[in-house]
């Protein structure tokens, strides 16, 4: 087909009236967004896409959402714990200019709830490995007794140390995922209880830095 | 007397804010980008979420003040549409003169329309298309390899979409562009408007001489030394008929209009 001017715009008008079907990945509705995003559609509503969290995070943990996750969410920002982890400054929550990130203290930070993933955590197998545990800024895991790693939904706070810490990749040749990683909280799972007591950004670092 | 390229310096302002953008990213302060003071996305954020965005409203502020002193100024000292338009030789061209009544209004009708469309659909529409966006979401996409050490498909997606855009609407400042719009219709406020102003006493025309330096080199197509309603609104202070003037008559000043 020709792609003329005007097959161009029909085409644009197509996928303008019909976003649901084209726009929307429903089964992508699981993205990590930055400290005090509102919910999905309200956190799209308002994102003008200015980027202001991307460049402000010192951790650099927030990244622009790439095409893969539809022609609507791409640029809006979202969590990528490859590299970093999130320092609880929540500098992003204050900086956001339409309200899209309201802002949070570090004890109703709540970016997600971190899963252990039974096939690829080391010590669901065989037991010695303690990195996530002993990592956990907020002691939401801890070990059961045959020293498995469990998550405690009220005290995470979905900071991503432990999927970033995570060293089943480098353990076994086989695992080819983290054994631990963030997710976006389920809406049955308990909601993050505002009591926890999180330690301070200088104790997180000074904890990394003696690793 | 030695002419000052002002032509020159415009491309220094948008390399200069790419620069700005890229080194608050690597030193984690947030300046954001131009989306903060744009009105066509405030207008739509505002339509799509039910409230007003208040971080926006300085940005905007000052944006409609610089335009209803400067008018077009943003297009062609900012905007990385017509950066790339002059940079690759698209000529980004004006729409003609006998434009029908129809063509005229396009402009009206999309920043409508997007307005509308971001009202029921819940997430700002135009947005997803501003080239202006994608110029700044292909520079992230850049820097993001920086941050994750991976590239992600944004990287060829984004100038795949100027390039379309650029192409295929030859005329997208003119006859599609509601950011240009609404700086159009700021500019019609009357009241002090800085703007090139031809010298009479030294301009070649009045002298009865085929010079139209001025109108030729416009990339606006504007009869400068007429210096009527529709200078006013479509002039983008480009400083092209300054540079180009032989004689140098016209030069940027303010004036009430």
């Amino acid at each position: 087909m020709k792609l003329t001017r005007r097959t161009f715009l029909s085409a644009a008008a197509a996928v303008c009236v019909s976003p649901d079907s084209l726009f929307a990945d429903n089964k992508e509705d699981t993205l990590l967004r930055p400290p005090g995003a509102l919910s999905e559609n309200s956190f799209l509503a308002r994102c003008n896409r200015c980027q202001k969290c991307v460049q402000i995070c010192p951790t650099n943990i927030i990244i622009p959402a790439s095409f893969e996750h539809g022609l609507l969410k791409a640029n809006t920002p979202v969590i990528s714990f490859k590299r970093s982890y999130c320092n609880s400054c929540l500098k992003c929550s204050e900086i956001c200019p339409t309200g899209a990130l309201q802002p949070v203290t570090k004890e109703t930070l709540d970016i997600g709830l971190a899963v252990i993933i039974e096939k690829d955590c080391v010590a669901w197998d065989w037991t010695g490995c303690t990195v996530c545990v002993d990592n956990c800024p907020t002691k939401a895991i801890f070990l059961d007794e045959y020293k498995r790693p469990v998550i405690i939904p009220e005290k995470c706070n979905g900071c991503g140390i432990c999927e970033l810490k995570c060293p089943s990749i480098s353990l076994r040749s086989s695992i080819l995922g983290k054994g631990i990683i963030v997710r976006k909280r389920p809406s049955d799972a308990p909601p993050r209880k505002a009591e926890t007591v999180i330690s301070t950004k200088e104790e997180n670092i000074e904890k990394n830095t003696s690793d | 007397m030695k002419k000052i390229h002002l032509t020159k310096l415009r491309y220094f302002v948008l390399t200069g804010a790419v620069i700005a953008v890229a080194a608050a990213d690597f030193t984690n302060t947030g300046i954001g980008t131009f989306c903060n003071m744009c009105p066509v996305g405030f207008m739509q954020v505002t339509a799509a979420s039910r409230s007003i965005p208040q971080g926006m409203l300085t940005g905007v502020a000052v944006f409609t003040a610089v335009a209803y002193l400067g008018g077009r100024f943003f297009c062609s000292w900012f905007c990385p549409t017509s950066f790339i338009s002059r940079i690759t030789g698209i000529q980004n061209t004006a729409a003609a003169k006998t434009a029908g009544y129809f063509v005229k209004y396009i402009p009206h009708a999309i920043l409508a329309v997007s307005v509308i469309a971001s009202f029921f659909l819940k997430f700002p529409v135009f947005c997803l298309i501003c080239p202006i966006g994608i110029f700044f979401g292909f520079i992230f996409a850049v820097l993001k390899i920086f941050h994750v050490f991976e590239p992600s498909a944004n990287l060829i997606i984004f100038p795949i979409i100027l390039t379309v855009e650029l192409i295929f609407f030859r005329k997208w400042c003119s006859c599609i562009c509601p950011v240009s719009l609404i700086m159009r219709l700021i500019a019609k406020i009357p009241g002090y408007k800085i703007r090139p102003s031809v010298n009479q006493s030294t301009c070649l025309l009045t002298q009865g001489l085929q010079c139209n330096q001025c109108a030729n080199n416009c990339k606006e197509k504007i009869e400068v030394t007429k210096a009527d309603k529709e200078f006013i609104e479509k002039c983008t202070n480009c400083m092209d008929c300054v540079e180009q003037c032989p004689t140098n008559s016209i030069l940027p000043g303010i004036k009430r209009r």
